[in-house]
């Protein structure tokens, strides 16, 4: 942590023009200024004054500050993740545990959305390894899309980044099989809609339903007209049969129950 | 304490911390892995995450409170317009 008297340090770092990181008042920190410098960008280019300077290269990375997000005083942070279009943000705090979300604000508006965890529910959300091991079997897991924390999260410790990896992925709804996933991968993720559940092979009547086997849910009634010259009813009688069936593993089972008989129209 | 590698394609970035100090190196490299350029910088700063999708990083910087900083990123040649030799003259957003 920057204490006051290493300020002069830092003034003097950016008097002697290495400076990147420029200066202003916020949120109650106080940064270097200079009106000569454009705020919060920092140039990574070679320092001729560097020891490290290994090449002379012609090219330089920029870095301009597009937004800022107080942690909470004291927070010793883990580790950090970024949504894929960079908007998002988690924190993850090892003292004291907790979980940090920022949003950045829709069409570049500066005002963030930050949701914290509550202990009870940080608690049941902390990030888990996934198993690895070999013995493990693997299982498809799939999540809905989520956009509320804590509401995951697998068991065990965590390890960082992966796990807040784990998060993305679930907060964009997905699948992944426990036990095989590379979770430095974003790749992993696919829609809820593709998730797919294997086949089974169920004894009649059991019925696959998920990914188990269970007695069929009892069928509605589907009831019928019929025509007694195209069904093998008595022409002489004309009289239209009216029935109700259900199906059942494919097969029809003849009417049980006569509902109506009626002459013709 | 070498932090994370984060991808700034085509290159990486990567920050080097002196734990006992404030000073913080800046490298990166080249698709090769060879340093393409280094910093040295004089603050408790640290890249720590990057979006695969878009040229964000994250960055965590203490000053007196700690705080999550995303910086937009892009490589420049250095004679491109607003880059100065002289780091006193403004850096502008070219």
């Amino acid at each position: 942590m920057i204490r006051r008297s290493s300020m002069n340090t830092w003034w003097a770092w950016l008097a002697i023009g290495m400076s990147g990181i420029v200066g202003r008042q916020q949120a109650g920190v106080l940064f270097p200024s200079s009106e000569d410098l454009t705020p919060g960008s920092l140039l990574v280019a070679n320092d001729p004054m560097s020891p490290w300077l290994r090449t002379d290269s012609d090219h330089a990375l920029e870095l301009t500050e597009v937004a800022t997000f107080a942690l909470p005083h004291g927070m010793t942070v883990a580790g950090a993740a970024l949504s894929p279009d960079g908007a998002r943000v988690v924190v993850w705090g090892s003292r004291p545990r907790s979980l940090l979300y920022f949003e950045r604000g829709v069409g570049g508006s500066d005002r963030f959305r930050r949701s914290t965890c509550r202990p009870a529910r940080s608690q049941a959300s902390r990030f888990s390894t996934i198993q690895r091991s070999a013995s493990s079997t693997p299982k498809e897991v799939c999540r809905p899309p989520s956009g509320r924390l804590g509401r995951i999260v697998p068991r065990g410790s965590s390890r960082f980044p992966a796990s807040v990896r784990l998060y993305w992925a679930t907060m964009a709804g997905g699948c992944w099989p426990r036990g095989r996933v590379r979770m430095m991968q974003p790749s992993i993720t696919c829609p809820a809609t593709a998730c797919r559940v294997p086949r089974m092979s169920c004894r009649s009547p059991l019925r696959q339903i998920g990914r188990s086997c269970r007695p069929p849910p009892p069928m509605p009634w589907s009831c019928f007209a019929t025509h007694p010259t195209r069904s093998g009813g008595s022409p002489l009688t004309g009289r239209l049969s009216l029935g109700c069936s259900r199906i059942v593993s494919r097969r029809v089972e003849p009417p049980n129950e006569t509902l109506l008989h009626t002459g013709w129209a | 304490m070498g932090l994370s590698a984060l991808s700034v394609a085509p290159g990486v970035v990567q920050v080097i911390a002196d734990v006992t100090s404030d000073d913080r190196l800046l490298v990166t490299y080249d698709a090769k892995g060879d340093v393409v350029t280094s910093r040295v910088v004089q603050a408790p700063f640290g890249l720590v995450a990057a979006a695969s999708g878009t040229q964000v990083l994250a960055a965590l910087r203490t000053f007196e409170t700690s705080e999550i900083v995303l910086y937009a990123w892009r490589w420049r040649l250095r004679a491109s317009a607003g880059y100065r030799s002289n780091p006193e003259r403004r850096i502008t957003d070219a």
